[in-house]
């Protein structure tokens, strides 16, 4: 029951935010009348806001649709959604007094077999971090932090699988055997907020970086890459993995970053508008574990 | 053209005798998701009415193609990996698909050699489709889901036993040699009207068609708001059964110089990028309008066919929910007025 009350405070602000003009157009989920997921809205109408829902299958993260765009907007922010603005601001990609966030408590999205969305099960974040309103949750819906961090811990320990215990040789398979799926369509490039270059590394031409084939080594060179532009700057909204067609499992890579950056430097991507990213800082003191383990100031 | 049935229990051994000497392939489970692959164990092989999410294009037309080598003297060789390979399980709208890759690749002024060879190798055994998957609009766009002769050999699901039609020579000389007692095929007879009972029982919509000059298309619809949605990946144009576009790259392997082949995608900026800087499909709203004009105005124009079958894959794996059908509507709607 939750999801309606909250559908029916949404729809009433965004009524009230097209007819007096406040936004141009408000960027919220609809159903896509297949059944499925929901789908990105764009509502310019007061009579159309009827179309925009919330329910348990709101999973595509909107804030993408947000730079660029010359009009006042309004967007359906779930906590990802609104931690994706919070990076997209603090790298001047947008300019807030332009952007009205809608917040929605979010217990977590499915897909539309039922199962959890990538990212949701773990996600410690039920509240966005930015909203200019909040839309809450029944409490009912919400679920304990305990239990999520709890649930984080064993979802990463499958995801992960301790990776970082595993030999060599053995990560290097699994992380091929998700490579061998990929059919580089850069879907994930795509649907993720933090890649938003104008030209991404890998359709430069000068030098080249990814030789235009299917060799192996390219799609590992493309998924590296992008998890290395990624470090510090992921706010786990799953898309990357939610949107893959071939069923590739390419988060943990990314999620042990996102983790070894919070382990390291205490930092959370897009929680706090007035923190300075991970990246973007550098002390003496700063600790040098990385993808390839040397750690100088290690004692 | 015998009528001939087989038990549907036998498929497999009587696929296992005909693949000999030829690679198979076939739809299969991989990561949960059912792809056609290359079947080395027969247990693999999944029959069922399931379409699997690639199409079944990447056998005659792969992503990758090696295409030809050249050596320090000048010398040039032509490659060709293609393999005599058996497609099975095939549905019809990935065959009447064929029907706009041979009308492009192997029909026109010019003809692609690598597909026309591997076309020349290549057995397409089809089979009918009973379960429409949220987001296939076959129907609407004429195709009968239940049969389709765009292919070498059909099963047709008669309940217990496939009803076995060989279509081509190709097809027949799949069977040329084969003891056909061994499988117990009887010869059944059936009644005259099969052909038929083939159409589409289904009340028959309205085709999804575009009618229109191209310029009526290309400037009274509202493409922007069209395209909106639209992330700029390239699921789509890999995994439509009629999408054909390629590029070409050149690699240096060590003293030689190989010229690749790849999938291209109209959804991709650099797609039309010009040596000068100007790219003339410079946002998403002109690529998008490209895909569909292309699939709807451009393909009906030169060769007669709509180059969309009404699979539903573009639909069914758009992370952003674009719809090529409920597009297509709109479009004749704005036409209609």
């Amino acid at each position: 029951m939750s999801f309606k009350k909250q559908e029916n405070q949404m729809i009433e602000v965004c009524t009230r935010l097209l007819t007096e003009g406040e936004v141009d157009v408000v960027i919220g989920f609809s159903s896509d009348q297949l059944g499925g997921c929901a789908i990105p809205s764009f509502i310019r109408k007061p009579l159309d806001v009827k179309d925009l829902k919330w329910d348990d299958t709101c999973t595509p993260n909107l804030a993408k649709y947000v730079i660029e765009r010359k009009e006042k907007v309004a967007i359906i922010a779930k906590p990802c959604d609104a931690r994706a603005l919070v990076m997209y601001q603090i790298e001047n990609q947008i300019d807030r007094n332009h952007v009205y966030i809608i917040g929605m408590e979010c217990p977590g999205m499915k897909l539309s077999d039922g199962t959890p969305a990538p990212g949701c099960q773990e996600c410690t974040v039920r509240t966005p971090p930015i909203f200019d309103i909040l839309i809450e949750a029944d409490k009912i819906q919400t679920f304990e932090v305990s239990e999520l961090s709890s649930n984080r811990e064993n979802s990463k320990t499958s995801f992960v699988e301790s990776s970082m215990e595993w030999e060599l040789e053995d990560r290097l398979k699994r992380f091929q055997d998700e490579m061998q799926k990929c059919i580089l369509c850069f879907s994930c490039r795509q649907a993720c907020y933090g890649c938003y270059c104008k030209t991404c590394f890998i359709e430069r031409d000068v030098p080249n970086w990814l030789p235009q084939d299917l060799d192996i080594s390219t799609k590992m060179m493309f998924h590296l890459g992008r998890a290395m532009h990624l470090a510090g700057r992921c706010v786990e909204c799953g898309a990357c993995e939610r949107v893959c067609p071939s069923g590739v499992k390419i988060r943990y890579l990314i999620q042990e970053l996102t983790d070894l950056c919070h382990e390291q430097y205490g930092y959370r991507a897009g929680m706090d508008m007035n923190e300075t990213p991970a990246m973007a800082t550098f002390s003496l003191g700063d600790r040098e574990i990385g993808f390839l383990g040397g750690d100088q100031n290690e004692s | 053209m015998s009528l001939e049935a087989i038990s549907k229990k036998r498929i497999k051994e009587l696929l296992e005798s005909l693949g000999e000497g030829y690679k198979l392939v076939a739809p299969a489970w991989e990561d949960g998701k059912l792809v056609f692959k290359e079947i080395k164990n027969m247990d693999e092989m999944v029959i069922s009415h399931e379409l699997p999410y690639k199409s079944p294009k990447e056998f005659l037309f792969p992503q990758l193609e090696r295409m030809m080598c050249f050596d320090t003297t000048g010398g040039v060789t032509v490659e060709d990996q293609s393999e005599k390979t058996i497609v099975f399980g095939v549905k019809p709208c990935d065959l009447e698909a064929l029907k706009v890759l041979k009308a492009v690749l192997a029909q026109g002024k010019f003809h692609d050699a690598w597909f026309v060879t591997r076309m020349e190798k290549t057995i397409f055994i089809g089979m009918g489709c009973s379960s429409e998957k949220p987001g296939c609009f076959c129907a609407q766009r004429g195709i009968n889901r239940k049969y389709s002769s765009t292919c070498d050999v059909f099963l047709r699901d008669m309940g217990d036993h496939y009803k076995v039609e060989i279509i081509t020579d190709k097809g027949r000389s799949l069977f040329n040699g084969l003891d056909l007692k061994k499988f117990k095929f009887e010869e059944v007879s059936y009644p005259e009207n099969m052909a038929q009972s083939s159409r589409p029982t289904d009340e028959t919509p309205r085709l999804l068609e575009i009618d229109a000059e191209e310029n009526v298309v290309f400037n009274q619809v509202d493409w922007d708001r069209i395209a909106e949605r639209c992330l700029g990946c390239g699921i789509c144009t890999y995994l439509c059964p009629t999408c054909h576009c390629f590029a070409f790259k050149d690699v240096k392997e060590k003293d030689l110089s190989v010229r690749y082949r790849v999938w291209d995608s109209c959804m991709y900026p650099k797609f039309t990028l010009h040596a000068s800087g100007h790219n003339p499909r410079s946002t998403k709203k002109e690529r998008f309008r490209q895909r569909v004009m292309h699939k709807y105005v451009y393909i009906k124009q030169n060769q007669g066919y709509t180059a969309c079958t009404g699979c539903g894959r573009c639909i069914r794996s758009c992370p952003a929910g674009m719809n090529i059908k409920t597009v297509v509507s709109e479009i004749m709607e704005v036409l209609d007025e």
